[in-house]
């Protein structure tokens, strides 16, 4: 009897400490959050694929809304995801620059042969970086600004698509034949150009047409008063003014989601909206019976001859300055993965398309080849064509630049906009404005 | 009888602290810290994401300099100026109304306090569309009924703050609620009384509505100065700040500062600005409000 409880112990206490050893294996698993600004098909495929493919590390996907506020406040507090998407517009000059993030130069430097970086344009490792440190490794590429177009309307109006080789000249005369008014009401409800309101937009439009950066190199002077900037300017004021070729506020009020955001093209009363390549995602939602997309270069400057050079933008991944040797390591894994062809081809089997180019040249091919109907005969093709157009980022890393334009660019331009203010003016007043802001913020 | 009236008042003043007491519970658990922290920060320079530095004053000296602030007080001022008293009017008007014994009344009650309970960030985005200048069923109204081209509202500098009055005016239901539980508390002897001596209606209401309606109204009012001197959500939803500044009110400014651009410090000094604003405000309403009438000190 005795003999039968001591085995039964004996297996008992086999049995918890089996049970216990394996507990460490199980939970050696190391968790790790991973925040994006809202939901991402292509990112939560990608997320999806690295958690099958292993067994050591465990990704959390968080979509944010608010998301720089949020990051903001998990990252003063210490308790922000090990990883999380950054960009350009995601205030990662700042971020870099405060040192909330990671420097991964070492571990970009130890695993250059695997992420195979010699594929990948420079400048965008460029923008990555702070005084040659990295603090960001992009994953998709923001595309050459060019001009999407309604087809449709091309036809409707009798107008045959021009050539690559168009110019400024003939994008003004085709603004003008595409601006109509449909309904005879007297008011055109048609037109050539997509809304000039919003700064960004103006922004985007003065580099695609003109190469006027309105920054200097490292960011540390407002280019007011370059001869380009103030042509640019001139010629996206003619645009809305002289030519009238744009929405007015109330019409773009009327017909974009947000005002002030420009007129996106499915609504199928725009004839041409320069943007880069992420206009994809409207191609796929358009009625065909009011909007088909298709995409030309940006026009020729005809002062030139050429394209105009371009900045270029990322989306990108950084890891937060908190993590621990352990998080960073396995944040790394997953970065590593996400910009893999492996990465790639998981967003783009879940998905069918993907909304931009990634980095690496190699992968291309997912980017130009979309399952989707709705993109066939799209010159997808062109945003990679033209990438020798990138010359330089605008170095967004070196001030703070949201109450620069929240403060002294976006409220002047309204007043040009609306007709109370001539771009000689504006520019003479946020000029000077626009640099003491800047020289306070280097400080 | 002192005796009396002093076991009462204890009475009441156990029964005052013991409704007051979650409300002190709440705020020295989760409001005293933030408000001394801020208080600290507003002295200091504070970009959230990295430590701050000490700087003394310099951010309440920045206050008077900030080119901006006069535009937002602009903004706030007026925005307050065209909200309260028309507030208070409709209020009254709207709560007369609810007061009349038709069948049916709660059911109206419910749909016009509705709106004041209705979530802000939903109202604003409501209102986007009625304020749509080509769509919106605002300046759809305008034509059909009155042959008027309706502005572009939001988008226009001109008429993008009256739009958001009129947004605000839209929660009067709020306030609708105590003009009409003060109208129901007003005892029905007094218009008895009227009525033996001959008064009419207008004469009623003057005489008597109005007077006792006083601590509603002056309730209402500093309850009106303190929120629209803090308006946000309804300008942070439809214009952010837009369109060249002309609906950037003080709250909207104090968050840009905070969240976007990174003025941590700034920010909180313009919040405690506020607070003292607010407070000295607040304090001119009190001692000018000797046209309010309180049943109870006249006995």
């Amino acid at each position: 009897m005795l003999k039968k409880c001591l085995v039964g112990v004996l297996i008992l206490v086999l049995s918890i400490s089996m049970t216990l050893s394996f507990t460490p294996l199980a939970s050696a698993k190391i968790k790790i959050r991973y925040a994006h600004w809202g939901a991402n098909p292509w990112i939560e495929a990608r997320v999806k694929a690295f958690n099958s493919s292993q067994d050591e590390v465990e990704v959390v996907f968080e979509p944010m809304a608010d998301y720089t506020t949020k990051m903001i406040i998990e990252l003063s507090a210490g308790t922000a995801p090990t990883v999380f998407s950054t960009g350009i517009w995601a205030d990662l000059g700042t971020w870099m620059r405060r040192g909330v993030l990671k420097d991964l130069t070492p571990l970009i430097e130890r695993d250059k042969k695997e992420l195979d970086l010699s594929d990948v344009n420079p400048i965008l490792l460029k923008i990555c970086q702070v005084n040659k440190r990295y603090y960001a490794f992009p994953w998709e590429v923001c595309g050459v600004y060019s001009t999407w177009y309604n087809e449709l309307l091309f036809k409707k109006s009798g107008l045959a698509i021009p050539p690559d080789n168009w110019t400024l000249n003939d994008f003004i005369t085709y603004a003008q034949k595409l601006t109509k008014d449909t309904n005879g009401d007297g008011t055109p409800d048609q037109f050539g150009v997509s809304g000039l309101s919003d700064w960004w937009n103006v922004r985007t439009h003065a580099i695609a047409f003109k190469g006027a950066f309105m920054y200097n190199y490292d960011g540390t002077k407002f280019l007011g008063d370059s001869p380009k900037v103030k042509e640019a300017l001139g010629i996206i004021y003619d645009l809305i003014h002289k030519y009238k070729v744009t929405p007015s506020r109330a019409m773009i009020q009327a017909m974009a989601a947000t005002p002030g955001a420009g007129i996106a093209l499915e609504r199928g009363n725009l004839g041409m909206q320069i943007r880069d390549a992420c206009w994809t995602y409207f191609a796929t939602i358009a009625d065909p019976k009011v909007a088909q997309f298709n995409v030309l270069p940006p026009p020729v400057d005809p002062a030139t001859g050429k394209y105009s050079p371009q900045d270029i933008a990322m989306t990108s991944l950084s890891i937060s300055g908190s993590a621990s040797k352990e998080e960073t390591e396995a944040a790394w894994k997953f970065i590593k993965f996400f910009v893999s062809e492996a990465g790639t081809k998981a967003a783009y089997d879940a998905v069918g398309w993907l909304q931009r180019p990634p980095i690496h040249a190699k992968q291309n091919k997912y980017f130009l080849q979309p399952k989707e109907e709705k993109f066939k005969g799209i010159r997808l093709d062109l945003f990679t064509k033209l990438s020798y157009l990138y010359v330089c980022p605008e170095n967004f890393a070196a001030v703070n630049l949201a109450p620069i334009q929240g403060q002294v660019l976006q409220p002047g331009w309204d007043k040009v906009f609306d007709g109370k203010m001539s771009v000689e003016e504006f520019l003479k007043t946020v000029t000077p404005q626009v640099n003491k802001l800047i020289q306070e913020g280097l400080k | 009888m002192s005796q009396g009236k002093s076991a009462l008042m204890k009475h009441e003043n156990r029964w005052f602290f013991i409704f007051i007491l979650p409300w002190i519970i709440g705020f020295f658990s989760f409001q005293i810290g933030p408000m001394v922290y801020s208080l600290i920060m507003s002295l200091c320079n504070w970009e959230i994401i990295s430590s701050p530095k000490f700087i003394g004053l310099e951010n309440y000296k920045t206050f008077f300099t900030d080119p901006l602030i006069k535009q937002c007080f602009k903004v706030t001022f007026l925005f307050a100026l065209m909200t309260i008293p028309t507030g208070i009017v409709l209020g009254i008007l709207l709560a007369l109304l609810m007061n009349q014994p038709v069948k049916g009344i709660t059911i109206f009650r419910t749909l016009y306090y509705l709106p004041a309970v209705t979530s802000a960030v939903s109202a604003a985005i409501l209102w986007i569309f009625v304020f749509d200048p080509q769509y919106g069923i605002l300046n759809y109204l305008l034509k059909r009924y009155f042959s008027i081209q309706g502005p572009p509202w939001l988008g226009s500098e001109t008429w993008a703050l009256p739009a958001l009055a009129i947004m605000s005016l839209w929660g009067i239901g709020g306030s609708m609620i105590i003009y009409l539980a003060a109208l129901q508390s007003i005892p029905t002897q007094l218009y008895e009384a009227a009525e033996i001596d001959g008064a009419n209606s207008i004469q009623k209401f003057f005489s008597i509505t109005l007077p006792m309606l006083t601590p509603a109204i002056f309730f209402n009012l500093v309850m009106g100065i303190i929120g629209t001197l803090q308006t946000f959500t309804q300008a942070f939803v439809t214009t952010n700040g837009g369109p060249a500044n002309a609906t950037l009110f003080y709250a909207l400014y104090l968050y840009n500062n905070a969240f976007r651009y990174y003025k941590m410090g700034y920010a909180s000094a313009l919040a405690w600005m506020l607070l003292i604003i607010i407070f000295v405000i607040t304090r001119i309403v009190f001692r000018t409000s000797n046209w309010v009438y309180y049943e109870a000190e006249s006995r």
